[in-house]
């Protein structure tokens, strides 16, 4: 720590020697070197505060999708009027939710067709999948899907090896899977339950880690 | 190509760079917890066009998700599309494991702002004192940053017409 003088105290600051503690003060022979200390740990401490704000608050302003850009798009529709601070919020967050799901159901066609690179045709898969994609039906639509997805849904016989590991991933029928819960557990009612042909492991509740 | 002649030209879309960070951050997320070879860390590419289509996709969505808030404010004889009524438009477009994880957000978000509240009355509380002791006509200071302070505010708060 720098040994230096300290200037007569700032408007407001306490003056040093009101600072030091009973005990201290016969024996300490820089009143000013103290002061500096305490004040340099009553910074760190303030700082410390901060930080520990800010990170908490983060996780909430940390939004992936630009709020402006989401409220334009929102304003672009002429019916809508007047939006109150905290719908551009949500709107963010469910966008970058609806996204994720896509991308989730994407992927497992991209991984039922053995490929890497995850294609339009992907989602359009994705999408013809399921009730709750209907709506975007026409903004991907069915001639996008390449002869790979017009083949006969695989049934599965025991036995025959099955995609990636034991999972297979049923067409979910109308039944929204749930974001955020581990994967083992994503896979909703199969439409052909019945099927005792289908070679499909259920939610393994033991593995939620 | 076909599909993107069916997208909405109405409106800008979603930045491609964050639409591909959603996309990208959740394959490798996939990747890591489902395979325990080789593919584990290795990247899922996303093609362009397949990129793409997720961007109009979430346009769509948010498009789609306003439509039904308003529908839902409507009828509910306001004028101002409010956090109850996207949380409901959520519920009825089928998407109701969306809801606990849009209140957590909409409770952060409160917090953030009420936060926010408290230091801008600091700093006014400040900016008064500091008034008050500078000579000269403290008034027009006064004044004017209240004023300023009043427009940002109704910035900030979003209220649009």
């Amino acid at each position: 720590m720098a040994a230096h003088q300290m200037p007569t105290p700032a408007p407001g600051m306490p003056h040093p020697s009101a600072v030091i503690p009973p005990q201290y003060a016969h024996s300490q022979p820089q009143p000013q070197l103290h002061y500096q200390h305490l004040q340099k740990q009553q910074l760190q401490t303030f700082w410390q505060q901060q930080m520990q704000e800010i990170e908490q608050v983060n996780e909430f302003r940390n939004h992936q999708l630009p709020l402006a850009r989401i409220k334009k798009i929102m304003k672009s529709d002429e019916d809508v009027k007047m939006i109150a601070a905290e719908a551009p919020v949500l709107f963010a967050k469910a966008c970058e939710m609806f996204i994720l799901e896509l991308t989730l159901r994407s992927w497992i066609h991209t991984e039922e067709n053995k490929r890497r690179t995850l294609q339009r045709n992907d989602i359009a898969g994705a999408i013809t999948r399921g009730d709750i994609f209907d709506f975007l039906v026409d903004i991907v639509p069915r001639d996008e899907l390449k002869d790979e997805d017009l083949a006969v849904p695989w049934t599965g016989v025991p036995g025959e090896p099955v995609p990636y590991g034991n999972m297979y991933y049923p067409p979910v029928a109308g039944q929204p899977m749930h974001h955020g819960m581990p994967p083992e557990m994503m896979v909703g009612q199969p439409a052909l339950a019945q099927n005792p042909q289908m070679m499909y492991q259920p939610p393994q509740q033991g593995n939620m880690q | 190509m076909a599909g993107r002649a069916h997208a909405d030209a109405g409106s800008e879309g979603l930045p491609q760079a964050n639409v591909k960070r959603v996309v990208k951050e959740k394959l490798a997320e996939l990747a890591h917890e489902h395979f325990d070879d080789d593919r584990k860390e290795k990247d899922v590419l996303v093609n362009k066009d397949a990129l793409l289509a997720f961007s109009e996709s979430a346009k769509i969505f948010i498009h789609f998700l306003s439509a039904t808030a308003n529908e839902i404010c409507r009828e509910s004889k306001r004028q101002t599309i409010n956090a109850d009524d996207v949380l409901k438009a959520v519920e009825e477009l089928d998407f109701p494991e969306f809801c606990e994880p849009l209140k957590a957000a909409l409770a952060g978000f409160r917090k953030e702002n009420d936060a926010k509240k408290q230091d801008s009355k600091r700093k006014e509380v400040a900016r008064k004192r500091k008034a008050g002791d500078s000579n000269g006509t403290d008034g027009d200071i006064h004044v004017n940053g209240r004023l300023d302070e009043a427009v940002t505010m109704a910035e900030d708060e979003g209220f649009t017409d």
